[in-house]
């Protein structure tokens, strides 16, 4: 063992939650113990590794080559629950940056409502805290990431302008306006955390059509903030070092926590307080295995991701440039809430995406120089709709530890089981039938609905740690701290009692800035 | 001039200088190619393949796809398959394997290779690919004892995709609809506020 160093904060885990705590506890003087499991990409490379995804067949061990098998094994049984795997590999990224690394960029805040589900609703739990508390965290969030966004009325209210001009609607988007108007449905240019113009020393967006892995720079990915740690002199980062346990002391407190590097250096690292912040899988099973926080069996409970539920066909007469940039730039609210909202959770429309007549040589049965006609007479005529839907938090949804597999270390993987409850899948019902009803509206009349799979999710992992001030609720309270325990937080999507049907992760910025206020504030 | 823009400038003036370095390494690896055209089945010292096999398989590419290639079109997409290649051992098996069943194929149609063969002889070939059926009894109890049926079963569930994913994303499907700029090749974002040019 060795490391005697002290530090005012250990944070396990260098993605979005973690860099962006990293990044101001340390300008506001502390010191930070940084713990990251993966290793740090080099950006000066970024075209290979465009280069490298554009030949992979999009599969996501070369998009961003983080995975060691040893180290990130898991094992799933959402098939019997949902029907399909859960691909978890496929859905996160380990290493500097976290699964910013491999993110699209769009930011949305959670709505009003998002946080008093149960109250007015009738389903799911409320928030301990409000969207006011947490609105001022929302505004800082996105100025330490750049967001460029256009403010509409259709968005949640706020108090502070957008850092940066947003995107405005593209020729492809505008094709729908007349139909969203002619429905009443109200439509707004998405806010994205990539660079309409240049800010905080990144490229502006240079449309390279792939941001995946944005080869300029323009979207934001929080190694940018872990780097500003780094620079302050006051961040100790340990790559490729996994948390392998908190030990907590008799009265509740972590003594340390215990780390293991691949080349087998184990490390104790000791703090004043103590931060899990290791994405929403990997923060439910440090706790399992460290056996903290769990005494009411809420640790794991309550997995959430977003289901895409998508529909597309012909539109005749219209011509889309699908390809160019890479992104789409209009969504809709409008369903999020509704008449029928105590009967099916939240839906946000995004428009549009386009298919690609090049993939349907199997279904169509076609090759040769009928591909390239085929191509020719469909490429550009076929829009598509996806709808983004709220899961509702369910116990049975869970992350467990999987005792008959272990790791690199020795330790039990996780174990996914994803699972619908009757709400969710009547959700996904209503999303099915509102895309018909705009499709229709639209002009198309071949409109198919794709199928539940392992390729609908959003990559949202939400819930396993959840915030409640009943401990017998949740895993964390309003502050973040994990209940019965003096000095141990968990932040990040792992503690959102409900997951919306929004993009998380600029709410999990803001819950990472109000933690880190929270965490000086009450140290002095 | 502020700092950002002196950045981006900075930033362009380097993916050009890279693209510029790009198209004259390219120009030398033809010309080497060129000179190697004749001991063709040499195997390549990076990817341990024949560049033979290679082109064969960039031009089963063209024929899958239904398109005649120009010169500029091979070499893109040999560069593609090149650079998958260089990271991808598994893949580097199975190219060569689709290759040497091409060539099967060619002899059995009366051409000297698949890259010599005229177009309905590269048609018949890619029907034949085609309709393998991975999924038929017969397929899955032959596989079991038949070097060629599992070929044909890898071919046909695995080859065929990967080789439809690399032309899906190159410059020569791009440039095939119509299009200037495709992924990877940085531009202006403000294009998407207009529409863009028809398909050829």
């Amino acid at each position: 063992m060795s490391g005697a160093k002290r530090y005012d904060l250990v944070i396990v885990g260098a993605g979005m939650a973690g860099g962006l705590l990293a990044a101001e506890a340390t300008r506001r003087g502390r010191t930070v113990a940084l713990i990251e499991a993966g290793g740090r990409f080099d950006f000066s490379n970024r075209m290979a590794q465009l280069k490298r995804d554009q030949t992979s067949s999009g599969a996501w061990p070369y998009q961003w080559p983080y995975e060691i098998p040893e180290r990130d094994r898991f094992t799933d049984s959402s098939p019997q629950s949902i029907g399909v795997k859960y691909l978890l590999n496929m859905h996160r990224v380990k290493g500097v940056g976290g699964t910013s690394l491999h993110w699209g960029g769009r930011v949305n805040r959670l709505l009003p409502g998002d946080f008093r589900a149960a109250s007015l609703y009738g389903m799911g739990t409320d928030w301990p805290i409000s969207y006011d508390e947490l609105e001022p965290y929302y505004c800082r969030a996105d100025w330490e990431l750049g967001v460029s966004g256009t403010h509409n009325s259709s968005l949640p209210p706020r108090s502070r302008d957008y850092p940066n001009p947003g995107f405005p609607l593209s020729v492809d988007d505008r094709v729908w306006l007349p139909v969203a108007q002619r429905l009443g449905i109200a439509v707004y240019p998405i806010s994205f955390a990539i660079n309409s113009r240049p800010y905080a020393g990144r490229s502006q967006c240079l449309a390279f059509a792939a941001c995946a892995v944005c080869p300029s720079g323009a979207r934001f990915s929080a190694d940018a903030h872990v780097a500003r740690a780094e620079g302050t002199g006051l961040c100790d980062l340990y790559i490729n070092t996994v948390a392998r346990r908190i030990d907590l002391n008799a009265s509740g407190s972590v003594r340390a926590i215990q780390v293991e590097s691949l080349d087998n250096e184990q490390r104790e690292l000791q703090g004043t307080n103590y931060v899990i912040a290791a994405h929403t899988i990997e923060s439910a099973r440090l706790l399992l295995l460290s056996n903290c926080g769990n005494h009411s069996d809420q640790v794991g409970r309550n997995f959430m991701e977003h289901a895409y539920v998508s529909a597309g066909g012909h539109l005749p007469g219209r011509r889309f440039y699908p390809g160019r940039v890479g992104y789409e730039v209009m969504e809709s609210l409008s369903y999020y809430q509704g008449d029928d909202r105590r009967e099916r959770a939240g839906i946000k429309l995004e428009f549009t995406f386009a298919n690609d007549p090049l993939d349907e040589m199997d279904q169509h049965g076609v090759w040769g120089k009928a591909l390239a006609r085929y191509d020719r007479e469909n490429f550009g005529h076929w829009t598509g709709i996806s709808c983004e839907t709220e899961q509702q938090p369910n116990p049975g949804s869970r992350v467990s530890l999987d005792p008959t597999v272990r790791d690199m270390f020795g330790d039990p993987v996780p174990h996914m089981n994803l699972a619908f409850g009757e709400i969710d899948r009547r959700t996904q019902a209503r999303a099915g039938a509102i895309m018909q009803q705009l499709l229709w509206e639209a002009g198309v009349r071949d409109a198919v609905q794709q199928p539940l799979s392992s390729y609908s999710f959003a990559s949202h992992h939400l819930g396993t740690c959840r915030m409640s001030d009943d401990p017998d609720q949740g895993v964390v309270d309003r502050n973040c701290r994990v209940h019965g325990t003096g000095n141990l937080f968990v932040v990040g999507g792992s503690v959102f009692p409900t997951g919306g049907a929004v993009q998380p992760s600029l709410t999990i910025a803001a819950l990472s800035l109000r933690l880190a206020d929270h965490l000086l504030r009450t140290e002095a | 001039m502020d700092e950002n823009q002196s950045k981006l400038l900075s930033r362009r003036r380097l993916i050009v200088a890279g693209g510029v370095g790009a198209m004259a390494l390219t120009a030398l690896g033809l010309g080497s190619l060129r000179a190697r055209q004749s001991l063709g089945q040499i195997t390549d010292a990076v990817s341990g393949i024949t560049v033979d096999a290679k082109l064969t398989v960039v031009a089963f590419i063209g024929a899958l796809n239904g398109r005649e290639l120009s010169q500029w079109d091979v070499t893109d997409l040999l560069d593609r398959l090149n650079y998958r290649l260089s990271y991808d051992a598994g893949f580097i098996d199975e190219c060569a394997v689709l290759a040497q069943h091409l060539e099967n194929f060619a002899r059995a149609r009366g051409g000297a290779s698949f890259r010599a063969c005229n177009e309905a002889q590269k048609d018949s070939i890619v029907h034949r690919i085609m309709t393998i059926d991975p999924t038929s009894l017969a397929s899955k109890v032959l596989r079991r004892f038949s070097k060629g049926e599992h070929d044909y079963y890898r071919i046909r569930w695995s080859t065929i995709y990967q080789l439809s994913w690399i032309y899906k994303q190159s410059g020569v499907a791009w440039r095939a609809r119509g299009y200037t700029r495709w992924a990877g090749i940085p531009g202006n974002w403000r294009e998407i506020l207009a529409p863009g040019a028809p398909y050829p």
